[in-house]
């Protein structure tokens, strides 16, 4: 008993496949899933979304890394990554995003400017759809609309646009 | 019923981690972390030094060597460790409870 994760040199939680967590994640270290995460993520570290992996949360974190499935907004200090395989419905806002060719992206993505960005924790807001619900981004702000927020379209898969900003380099 | 710990299948809630909900494990889990509210697997939990569990556990195996408050469901049986401090009710056919340990509650071993 009392066995150390020892692969990893520094502190890591690891939600493995199989495994489902409801409810509220908060804490300062990376977090690794590929099993099931609902509810909110709050980290000052880094998320990556294994393969397989499917996160169904508004997430605030340092970095973040998909190869799976995120249903949700996501916001990160530093950087944003959707590798090939990642799934990703929701908006998106990060000094830095990088998406590869494969990657799927339905939603609003915000690239620039995010000092207003704070990993400390906000009211939850109810989600939605009307834009002036939205915080007015500052002026250096650079904001791309990649799909338009269609609710109805993007359970189809066909209708879905490929979004690729930026090929692996 | 085998209950076959491999290290790189476990899930770990990190020591600075809390959750605050529910967690359904098929494999076994380890909490160095917080974790409040329901906590279950289908293989061992293991709350670890430094863990701090205040919820329903239901595993297999339920071994404590952290803070555990709450009503616990094991299996097959509960541990407590000299360093464990446990505060509940423990349901399960066997249970172990180190010299050092502390616990307080009802037992029933069936």
């Amino acid at each position: 008993m009392a066995t150390r994760n020892t692969a990893n040199s520094d502190t890591r939680t690891e939600i493995q496949a199989g495994t489902k967590v409801k409810g509220k994640v908060q804490g300062s270290e990376d977090l690794w899933v590929a099993g099931r995460v609902e509810g909110s993520v709050e980290l000052d570290g880094a998320l990556t979304v294994a393969p397989g992996g499917v996160v169904k949360a508004e997430v605030r974190a340092v970095r973040v890394t998909v190869a799976g499935t995120v249903v949700g907004d996501v916001t990160a200090s530093e950087l944003i990554e959707l590798t090939a395989q990642a799934r990703v419905q929701g908006d998106l806002r990060a000094p830095t995003v990088r998406v590869d060719d494969g990657a799927k992206l339905n939603g609003l993505l915000e690239v620039g400017d995010v000092s207003r960005v704070e990993v400390a924790p906000r009211p939850a807001a109810p989600k939605t759809t009307q834009p002036q619900a939205r915080p007015e981004p500052p002026e250096a702000h650079h904001k791309t609309t990649v799909t338009g927020f269609v609710p109805n379209a993007v359970q189809d898969d066909r209708r879905r646009k490929r979004v690729v900003v930026k090929k692996r380099g | 019923m085998a209950t076959t710990t491999r290290q790189d299948e476990q899930t770990i809630i990190g020591s600075t981690i809390t959750i605050d909900g529910e967690i359904d494990a098929e494999g076994p889990v380890m909490v160095q972390g917080r974790v409040v509210g329901k906590l279950r697997s289908a293989g061992d939990v293991t709350v670890d030094e430094g863990g701090e569990v205040e919820a329903e556990v239901e595993a297999e195996t339920v071994a404590v060597a952290g803070r555990l408050v709450g009503q616990v469901e094991a299996r097959n049986r509960v541990e407590i460790t000299a360093e464990g401090r446990v505060t509940g009710d423990l349901r399960a056919p066997r249970i172990l409870i180190a010299d050092g340990a502390q616990y307080k509650g009802n037992i029933d071993m069936g």
